[in-house]
């Protein structure tokens, strides 16, 4: 480039253009390995906080605060990893426990409920009102709520219980849920319904045989999402439990994170503990993934 | 109110010729009455969900902000009405401005370097092929992370003495020594800023790609007949194609930002001295730490009215969305 500058209006910019030329018929030749190269570059960029949480969990304490840190660890390191598991197994248990407990509610509530706002001829307008509702209130800050159902939750004296964090935890995947439900059982045919129907069926078993068998699909994404959400809280888990009786895991990383000078391996090895259930659906449930990321975006 | 579609297979069965449903009456009249109650089992769960669980709190929230609320009258009910005044203090206080301020300007780079970042990737990999789609699906593992772990890494990432992106800048001569980015009042804001960005781009991706995927190719392929060029290929027909996906993404952007809270809680707590505190985050503190509940539930309201505006255009904006297309 620098030859143009000093040429300027001579014969020299030909060769710098044929030179041009030639790089981008190079690159029109090459375009699909260009692509791929350009795709797994972005790739590695945005998964590298993820790496570097991982590897930082493997390295040895001397590699770990090393200058310049080392990219790859010398010798995996897995006994910090099995030792966040044992110190915080029972964090870990009570965030399975209260996941668990959000994704069966969030299942009980938007499975009947988007089937009635679906197929159940519930008026026009109802329906009309009632998605409007929902969508504002996916729209509430969480935050904002939090006092008040503290206070709830004082009153009725429900505080530091799994069922508690678990119903508070639904509250992140139940309108998401409606709605993606929603969708999903407009989309399938009435004439499933009106079949069984005529042939006798009740209304209960229609439900159970004919339709639940058909939302399959939609069903796993509603609550690989609801596990997914409840898994990632901790404000409702940090304010409604106190002590490590109920507490989840993630607010066990909290308090490690408050502490004066941290642990960082513990941490990163804790942290790569909490991230196993978004990478197994990452590499499991790519449907399931695909529609919920709709879901999001395109709200009916 | 569809309840028997007669166009299906059904017909057959029914006597000819009456609107309506035409199995004879007094069964006709169960399956109504059966279906109402049905119904009603299967809707007032989600009815009674969505009332005491998101209604009633706001509605809570909406009348703690006229009280003066301290934590003990919280708990007692005793707190004393005060009308507007947690309201008129509010405006008058530097750092609920500069909270909102800080969120306004959270908003708008977040939801503009998601987007740039999400439409460049997303173009890049609008292909199809088994490599392609395996790379769109890893590369959601950063939204599906816990918020705290994904604060948690950058907060390692960027820490002034073993940080992995201050050993970056000085490799690359961008900086001459390591940053304490978390703990300047300058930089702490854009620290957040930045992890909170890479974790929304994944979403970004996806959506711009399933509205890349939606656009007609012969659209591209006219363009260039025309002699079109990549520009004005992005600008006369990407862009304008994209209308209805980038309007979701902005709203849904600027309506996550005033909700803001976890990323900016873990990574800072909103310092230091305040220098990345946002809405949520002053919220919380002034609820939780400084035990003004009253004061809380204001700033509470403040983002409540907020995030309402957003949604409202968003309802809007998704039910156009529907009727045009």
């Amino acid at each position: 480039m620098a030859s143009r500058t000093v040429a300027a209006g001579s014969a020299r910019p030909a060769p710098a253009r044929a030179q041009g030329r030639t790089v981008r018929r190079w690159l029109r030749r090459n375009r699909n390995a260009v692509r791929l190269a350009g795709a797994l570059a972005v790739l590695i960029i945005m998964l590298f906080p993820v790496y570097w949480m991982v590897i930082s969990a493997l390295k040895g304490q001397h590699d770990l605060f090393s200058t310049p840190p080392t990219f790859y660890p010398s010798h995996a390191n897995w006994g910090r990893i099995g030792s966040a598991v044992s110190t915080y197994v029972h964090p870990l248990v009570n965030s399975v426990v209260i996941s668990a407990i959000a994704t069966v509610i969030t299942a009980l509530i938007c499975v009947p409920g988007a089937y009635a706002l679906a197929k159940l001829g519930v008026s026009e307008r109802v329906t009309s009102v009632l998605m409007v509702v929902i969508l504002v209130v996916q729209v509430l800050p969480t935050i904002m709520l939090v006092s008040p159902l503290y206070e709830i939750a004082i009153r009725l004296g429900i505080l530091n219980q799994y069922w508690t964090v678990g119903l508070l935890d639904s509250m992140y995947s139940v309108p998401f849920g409606l709605l993606v439900l929603r969708a999903y059982m407009v989309a399938l045919p009435s004439a499933l319904r009106e079949a069984a129907l005529v042939d006798g069926c009740s209304e209960q078993k229609v439900f159970l045989r004919v339709i639940l068998p058909n939302c399959k699909p939609g069903i796993g994404t509603v609550v690989i999402f609801a596990f997914l959400f409840a898994w990632g809280d901790f404000v409702f888990g940090l304010n409604f439990t106190n002590g490590p009786a109920v507490q989840p895991a993630t607010v066990s990383l909290y308090e490690i994170i408050g502490r004066d000078v941290q642990p960082w391996g513990q941490l990163m090895a804790l942290g790569t503990v909490l991230a196993v259930p978004a990478v197994v659906v990452v590499l499991i449930a790519q449907r399931a993934l695909q529609q919920g990321v709709a879901g999001f975006g395109i709200d009916k | 109110m569809a309840k028997l579609d007669l166009t299906t297979p059904v017909r057959p069965l029914l006597r000819p010729g009456r609107a309506g449903p035409s199995r004879p009456r007094r069964s006709a009249r169960r399956l109504v009455r059966g279906l109402w109650s049905f119904k009603a089992l299967c809707l007032l769960p989600a009815v009674a969900y969505v009332i005491l669980l998101f209604g009633y709190p706001a509605v809570f929230s909406i009348q703690l902000g006229f009280y003066s609320d301290n934590a003990a009258q919280f708990i007692t009910h005793t707190g004393v009405f005060v009308g507007f005044a947690n309201y008129t203090q509010l405006f008058h206080d530097a750092t609920f401005i500069s909270a909102l301020l800080h969120t306004l300007i959270f908003a708008v780079v977040t939801v503009v370097a998601q987007f740039l970042f999400g439409l460049l990737i997303a173009s890049l990999l609008n292909k199809q092929g088994l490599v392609y789609a395996g790379i769109r699906t890893l590369l959601l593992v950063p939204w599906l992370l816990p918020l705290i772990v994904s604060g948690n890494i950058w907060i390692w990432m960027l820490d002034n003495f073993y940080g992995v992106i201050n050993y970056f800048l000085v490799t690359l001569h961008l900086t001459s020594h390591y940053v304490a980015w978390l703990s300047s009042p300058n930089l702490s804001l854009w620290a957040v800023i930045g992890a909170n960005t890479w974790l929304g781009i994944p979403f970004n991706v996806m959506i711009i790609y399933a509205g890349l995927r939606a656009i007609p190719v012969d659209l591209y392929e006219a363009a260039r007949v025309d002699g079109a060029g990549p520009l004005t290929r992005l600008t006369r027909i990407t862009l304008p194609q994209l209308r209805d996906v980038t309007g979701v993404l902005v709203l849904l952007g600027i309506i996550y930002s005033i909700k803001l809270f976890d990323v900016v809680w873990v990574m800072t707590k909103g310092g230091p001295a305040n220098a990345s505190q946002v809405l949520g985050t002053l919220e919380y503190q002034d609820t939780f730490e400084l035990n003004q509940y009253g004061y809380g539930a204001a700033i509470a309201n403040v983002m409540l009215v907020l995030s309402m505006i957003g949604g409202i255009v968003y309802v809007r904006f998704t039910r156009r969305g529907i009727r045009n297309g």
